[in-house]
């Protein structure tokens, strides 16, 4: 099994704060990330660093169950947390001030599984995919912010 | 876990029904239950995550400002679902819309 990143970035017309709050709250994640199914078992309620929840992930047919853990908690900059079972990634939101705006950058570090890889017909394939679902993931935060 | 899907856990909603207008989409849902469910609780809680405002009434929920509404109707064994939302962007329609079906759908898995 080997590693792959995805990232993508969008300036947000709303101060970090409001940006960090809206995407730091565990459940609100299936508003804005295609496929995330369900999130459950969200102990403590709020963000912090040891945060755990548990994810179902809808991948193209692939369902991927597992549980999460914020490893970084500093608001409003920076939100981040590890899927530590399941297909192990870890997932970066750094928020910084663009004059009354945010700039929001996501960053997705995953491991890539042979089975997927065999099933998506090559990495290019299943890399380009991740790519395209970060672009959508920070895209839809942009559009419940702003519209 | 990773598995292969091949029936939807939350096949028990489906969507029948997609419109989209200048302002409005209007979707309809069938649900296939044992029991009815608490709708009112269930859309209420997603739209209080995604932060809309709203009014709820027997049957039906109004979104605050005038960004549409969600009704139900139950029958024995079933439940139709409309959905409306109003004003915002399309694609906030759209998510909105995607968040409320998501809820349906794995609401009651999760309570399970």
């Amino acid at each position: 099994m080997s590693t792959a990143k995805a990232s993508d970035s969008a300036t947000i017309a709303a101060p970090p704060s409001k940006v960090y709050d809206f995407l730091s709250e565990a459940a609100r994640a299936t508003s804005f990330i295609p496929g995330l199914s369900k999130i459950s078992n969200i102990k403590p309620a709020s963000a912090q660093p040891g945060q755990t929840w548990n994810y179902e992930f809808d991948w193209f047919g692939v369902v991927v169950k597992g549980e999460s853990k914020c490893t970084r908690s500093e608001r409003p900059s920076v939100h981040e947390f590890q899927t530590v079972t399941g297909n192990t990634s870890t997932w970066t939101y750094e928020i910084n001030p663009d004059g009354s705006n945010s700039k929001l950058t996501l960053s997705v570090q995953y491991n890539v599984p042979d089975t997927a890889v065999g099933r998506f017909a090559s990495r290019a394939v299943f890399e380009k995919m991740n790519q395209d679902r970060a672009h959508e993931i920070v895209k839809n935060i942009k559009t419940m912010l702003e519209s | 876990m990773i598995s292969l899907r091949i029936f939807h856990p939350g096949r028990y909603v489906w969507r029948t029904f997609r419109k989209e207008d200048t302002n409005v989409l209007t979707e309809r849902w069938l649900s296939l239950r044992r029991v009815p469910h608490d709708w009112n609780f269930i859309f209420r809680r997603a739209l209080d995550l995604i932060w809309l405002p709203n009014l709820s009434h027997p049957g039906r929920i109004e979104l605050a400002g005038q960004h549409g509404t969600i009704t139900w109707q139950e029958r024995r064994f079933t439940t139709k679902l409309e959905v409306c939302i109003e004003g915002f962007s399309a694609p906030k329609r759209a998510l909105v819309a995607t968040t409320l079906l998501k809820a349906a759908r794995f609401y009651e898995i999760e309570e399970a």
